[in-house]
């Protein structure tokens, strides 16, 4: 008994002396490497979440997240405290996510242009995804995926920081630099948007819920 | 316009508890009057949990490394816009100083030829030697013949004179210009 109370006061003392994130980049910034390591493991899962469900693509989301530390790393002194870390880092991840869709809607251009009605017809379905192996879950999150994917570039944004990320509006307003009543108003179209489009699915998402 | 209508875009402050009292109270009125209201209030807070439980991805076991190798290799850009703008800045900053170096030479110059035989390094050797002084060159030719050493002497004498008459201390300064600037080349 005695020794779990000390070991709950030994991890609360350590939780405490959990440097914040503006105290590792501060460190970083005078050429403390590892506390740029410590940046990446406390980053870099939660903002592969954020580009997955923002891009819809998780290599080229990991490939995102590895493009924002690196930018980090390069500018880091770029970064200075009147904002928060988690805010920076984020509108980074965000840009280059943004850049990525539109690079990828060009390229989806350039390809229609060149798509023959021959080549149309020979897209093979995948045969890896049998409907009796796979688990109800796995399809509602896909299917819930793909209408994440299929929403307005800035309603996508706004809804996967607040009901995936967690953040506040706040913290959302300063991301993407927009005023905080247009972020509340996104974020209700965005869920409307997105219950019209999985209204469907609702009998799933109950019996998920259950 | 309906009731669900008119009160769609509060569903969201309504299920975050961000309404303030009163429309509070309209709301969860228009909630009893209103089946459509309900059922698309109750499916947002459904959609809403579940995008909150939905599955996290992880980053690849290899992630750190691939970063760490990214950082490491990816070229530092050379000739990068900032270093493009700093080289070129330099660059016309040497210019201009090359430029004013070369204008204030000229005007130095300019001044020691407007003041005759001053700051002439011969002047000096003159001085400290006659026999190879510009004067004793005239001494050659059809003087030779003649008297060469009253012409010499007297082109001396002449040149010497020359020399004390005029204003010894802008003589001295230019010469003292003149060797400083040649010691700064030596150096």
């Amino acid at each position: 008994m005695t020794k779990s109370t000390t070991d709950g006061i030994t991890q609360n003392t350590q939780a405490a002396k959990q440097p914040t994130d503006e105290e590792l980049i501060a460190r970083f910034q005078k050429g403390d490497a590892y506390a740029f390591d410590l940046l990446v493991k406390r980053y870099k899962d939660p903002l592969l979440n954020f580009t997955y469900r923002f891009i819809g693509d998780l290599v080229e989301a990991e490939d995102i997240v590895q493009e924002t530390f690196y930018r980090v790393f390069k500018n880091k002194h770029y970064y200075k405290e009147v904002a928060k870390f988690s805010t920076w880092i984020y509108t980074i991840a965000g840009n280059l996510a943004k850049t990525e869709l539109r690079r990828r809607k060009r390229r989806k251009i350039f390809s229609i242009h060149k798509e023959t009605p021959m080549e149309k017809e020979l897209e093979i379905p995948d045969l890896r995804t049998d409907p009796e192996k796979e688990v109800n879950t796995i399809v509602t999150e896909k299917l819930i995926q793909k209408a994440i994917s299929n929403l307005p570039k800035k309603f996508r944004q706004v809804i996967v920081l607040r009901d995936i990320q967690g953040f506040s509006y706040e913290e959302i307003s300063s991301i993407i630099k927009v005023p905080l009543g247009t972020v509340k108003s996104r974020v209700n179209r965005a869920r409307l948007k997105l219950q019209e489009d999985l209204d469907f699915l609702q009998e799933d998402l109950e019996q998920l819920s259950l | 316009m309906g009731e669900c209508d008119r009160f769609k875009p509060f569903i969201s402050d309504y299920l975050e508890k961000n309404l303030d009292p009163t429309t509070q109270q309209k709301f969860e009125k228009a909630l009893e009057n209103s089946d459509e209201l309900q059922i698309l209030t109750s499916r947002v807070r459904l959609l809403k949990n579940h995008l909150g439980n939905l599955d996290r991805v992880t980053c690849s076991d290899d992630f750190s490394l691939r970063l760490r190798e990214k950082i490491h290799t990816v070229p530092q850009p050379f000739f990068k816009r900032q270093n493009v703008m700093r080289m070129s800045m330099a660059f016309s900053l040497v210019i201009v100083l090359a430029v004013a170096l070369v204008s204030m030479m000229n005007l130095s110059d300019s001044a020691e030829t407007s003041i005759p035989l001053q700051g002439s390094p011969n002047l000096k050797i003159d001085e400290a030697n006659p026999v190879s002084s510009p004067a004793s060159t005239t001494n050659s030719g059809i003087f030779k013949t003649d008297s060469p050493l009253d012409v010499k002497t007297k082109n001396s004498q002449q040149a010497a004179a020359d020399s004390t008459k005029v204003n010894p201390l802008p003589n001295r300064r230019t010469e003292d210009r003149f060797f400083k600037r040649v010691d700064q080349k030596k150096e």
